[in-house]
């Protein structure tokens, strides 16, 4: 008999996760003609959050499309629990959250429809998929506006149904791209939780201008520049000698500090 | 033993879920474009134009024109003829305008920026295709609906024949119509998974190759041609209703067909009773739906998932050679440039039309050179061909006017402007009259030259003309494919056939100067409904 997920976990627990559950990207290198957006890109990850630091331009989001399946990589390898997502994407997909930087929603439709849409599309059957919209839309603080057509919806709302469609499937790898952006700081706060509240089970990577979402979420923390993986440490080490992760940061990007 | 037929009910047990689990992606996702679409107040003046037009083609017998007529032959109301009529308009209207209405749901996808949450989700991109192909298919079959509803009504309004049988109307519509609608819902798609195909090139490539076709499928008249040049289930109609005429006047000549609201009027009224399909006809018909089906599956295949970043390096070089090309001609043109363009309202001018020919490639501006110096040398009698080949060239730069700020997503930028329609709209319509005078400048040197005032009378009022059309499609419409369809049409029928739709012609100039301040008028309004509601 299959054993049914439950629609969310708050309480995280070792049972059901996958012990063996890593991505492993292997000299990844993406170009556009003469733009080298990521260069020989080798990192691995196990479950826990990974924060994204880096300037504007600096890779990141070409990056997680790259891990995302949406944009091929020119050269490289991810593979996903050993298996080379570049050859068969729909195994990371079907277990994959993803929340770009810059996304988009159909104005006409109501955030209960349209993540009743995008459910379908990642294979969730009507049932639990309703169930599943109901909690998101409660943990996101958007119960009230569920029937409402999106296209009347604030930066925050729509970044807030942004994130519910990535957690729809229950994600084990989880990407999202600046998903602070456009929240006020309640909104932040929970979102900080809820992220807090999934990592024990899962590989979540996020990238952010804001180092204290990292300092206050992040496991590890890998610094990019120019498509190159600057620092890849935990947030604490990184900050040692440092004031603030923000110095540490700064002291990294602009070369004033060897990279750990 | 038991262990593996175990294994073989779970593997099945898994692909059944999988295929309902298909089912209902496929179901989901032409839902959700449906409603997107019927949602958007386009669609209910697609719907509105779509009624309007239902009506017209039913006239009545003061009306003044025709819409079916063979050799002077139309059959009398009831719901044969009316069936037969609507088949034949229908499929030729929703082949070709809803086509433009329909090819944007994957075009939707991208503007929106919903494809790329899309392109991390396991969708198969079959399903993907199958499901964008059938929201297409909905929307055309609710056009048809409606036309459907309007035929039955329509005969109880013109009152010729008491005698009402729904099947007469319904099978032509459910043979003829649907069939084509399928193939143009397919083709739709095909062309916006074709990345040569779904901008406004592929609204020219389809503009003639439907026009094409028809001529092809239309040219054999009553005979019967075989069902691959029968796509719009034309010949079908035609060859039935000729054996009907045929039946009461052996001796009638298949002398003129009348399709459309043609001037000429009925001469004989007769009683048409209805269309007897064979097994040969219902297969040929529903073959392609089959075929449509196909030309899914090829559009699957060119699906990129969204994976393509919308400009690339390459791009940009590209773009950076002619850009080099441009400062240098700018940096030669400079003085008289800022003696043309003074002031604060010229400077606005000047960097309208910089932004209109922008990206332009070299071979864009060779092309209109050869067609300039074509209109200076070319006899009086092919001017407008030849205004009108140099009319055609920047159709797609045309159609960026009164669009350029919703599709550039610059509305929050430019409305909060002072004096955003004064200043920049005026400005942006004034750009694209100059570019009309411009490539139309071999003609207006010839005309000159010859001392024909009459001549350039019709180039001024042309160029005036087009570009309003254009800024008021987009301003009404929101989207380039308004002004790339009526342009394409209008076109067609005039500098290129040279009927009273020649808009380059002297002898038509008040017509199209009057028509010009209507479609301005229209523009404005339009416009300044936008900064109402933005």
């Amino acid at each position: 008999m299959r054993r049914k997920r439950p629609p969310h976990r708050n309480n995280p627990s070792p049972a059901g996760v996958d012990a063996a559950m890593e991505l492993q990207i292997d000299g990844l290198n993406k170009r556009y003609g003469a733009v080298h957006a990521v260069r020989d890109f080798t990192l691995r990850l196990e479950p826990g959050i990974l924060g994204l630091l880096g300037p504007n331009g600096a890779g990141k989001s070409t990056l997680m499309r790259m891990l995302a399946t949406v944009t091929r990589p020119t050269s490289g390898t991810v593979r996903f629990n050993g298996s080379d997502v570049g050859k068969s994407p729909d195994e990371l997909r079907r277990t994959l959250g993803y929340l770009p930087q810059d996304f988009g929603i159909y104005p006409h439709l109501s955030a209960i429809e349209f993540l009743e849409y995008i459910g379908a599309l990642k294979g969730i059957g009507r049932r639990a998929l309703r169930a599943r919209i109901a909690t998101l839309l409660e943990s996101l603080n958007l119960t009230h506006a569920g029937s409402r057509p999106l296209g009347g919806f604030s930066g925050g709302m729509r970044q807030r149904v942004g994130i519910a469609q990535a957690l729809l499937n229950d994600p084990r790898l989880l990407i999202v791209d600046e998903p602070t952006a456009g929240l006020d700081p309640e909104e932040r706060v929970r979102f900080r939780a809820l992220l807090r509240d999934m990592a024990g089970e899962r590989i979540i990577i996020f990238s952010t201008h804001i180092c204290s979402d990292v300092e206050s979420l992040a496991t590890r923390v890998a610094i990019v520049d120019h498509g190159t993986l600057l620092a890849d440490e935990h947030p604490l080490k990184l900050v040692r000698g440092c004031a603030t992760l923000e110095e540490a940061y700064l002291q990294i990007v602009t070369g004033a500090r060897p990279a750990a | 033993m038991r262990d593996a037929g175990r294994g073989v009910l779970a593997d099945r047990h898994r692909r059944a879920t999988r295929r309902v689990s298909r089912l209902w992606a496929i179901y989901s996702l032409t839902r959700a474009d449906l409603l997107e679409r019927m949602r958007r107040y386009q669609y209910v003046a697609t719907i509105a134009v779509t009624l309007l037009i239902g009506t017209l083609l039913v006239p009545g017998k003061n009306a003044g024109y025709e819409t079916f007529l063979i050799d002077g032959y139309r059959g009398i109301y009831n719901s044969a003829w009316i069936g037969a009529t609507f088949a034949i308009l229908v499929t030729m209207m929703l082949s070709l305008f809803a086509f433009y209405n329909v090819k944007s749901a994957v075009e939707r996808d991208r503007t929106t920026r919903v494809g790329e949450i899309l392109a991390a989700t396991p969708l198969v991109r079959f399903d993907y295709a199958l499901g964008k192909a059938l929201s297409n298919f909905l929307v055309l079959g609710s056009m048809a609906a409606i036309l459907f509803v309007v035929a039955v009504v329509m005969q109880f309004v013109r009152g010729e024949s008491a005698t009402f049988d729904l099947g007469q109307i319904a099978a032509p519509f459910a043979l003829v119509v649907l069939p084509t609608i399928a193939m143009v819902a397919a083709i739709a798609l095909l062309f916006e998974m074709s990345p040569w195909l779904r901008g406004g090139l592929g609204n020219i490539v389809y503009f003639f190759l439907w026009s094409w076709y028809l001529v092809w499928s239309f040219q054999s008249e009553a005979r019967h041609v075989p069902w691959w040049r029968d796509m719009l289930g034309g010949n079908l109609v035609m060859r039935q209703v000729w054996a009907a005429i045929l039946r009461i006047d052996p001796r009638a000549k298949l002398n003129s067909v009348e399709i459309g609201a043609g001037g000429e009027r009925a001469r004989h009224l007769f009683t048409f009773h209805g269309f007897a399909f064979s097994g040969s006809d219902v297969a040929e018909r529903l073959v392609w739906f089959a075929i449509a089906l196909g030309v899914v599956a090829v559009a699957a295949l060119l699906f990129d998932r969204f994976a393509k970043p919308a400009r690339t390096a390459e791009h940009h070089k590209r773009n950076g050679i002619v850009a080099r090309w441009q400062s240098a001609v700018a940096r030669l043109c400079s003085p008289l440039v800022d003696a043309l363009f003074v002031g604060d309202f010229g400077a606005i001018v000047l960097a309208e039309l910089r932004l209109l020919v922008r990206g332009l490639s070299f071979w864009w501006y060779a092309i209109a050179a050869g067609l300039w110096i074509f209109q200076l040398f070319a006899d009086a009698k092919v001017q407008s061909i030849a205004v009108g080949l140099a009319w055609i060239w920047p159709m797609l730069v045309w159609s960026q006017l009164g669009t350029r700020e919703s599709v550039c997503a610059t509305e929050q930028f430019i409305y909060p402007t002072l004096h955003p329609i004064r200043r920049q709209f005026v400005a942006q319509w004034l750009a694209g009259v100059l570019l009309a005078l411009a490539t139309a400048g071999g003609s207006l040197v010839h005309w000159a030259a010859a001392g024909n005032l009459g001549g350039i009378e019709g180039i001024i009022a042309g160029a005036i003309f087009v570009p309003t059309l254009a800024i008021a499609c987009g301003a009404l419409s929101g989207t380039t494919r308004l002004f790339e369809i009526a342009y394409l049409v209008l076109w067609y029928l005039g500098p290129m056939n040279r009927t009273s739709f020649d808009f380059t012609q002297g002898a038509y100039a008040p017509e199209f100067t009057a028509a010009s301040v209507v479609l301005f008028a229209m523009a404005v309004g339009a416009r300044k409904l936008r900064l109402l509601y933005a």
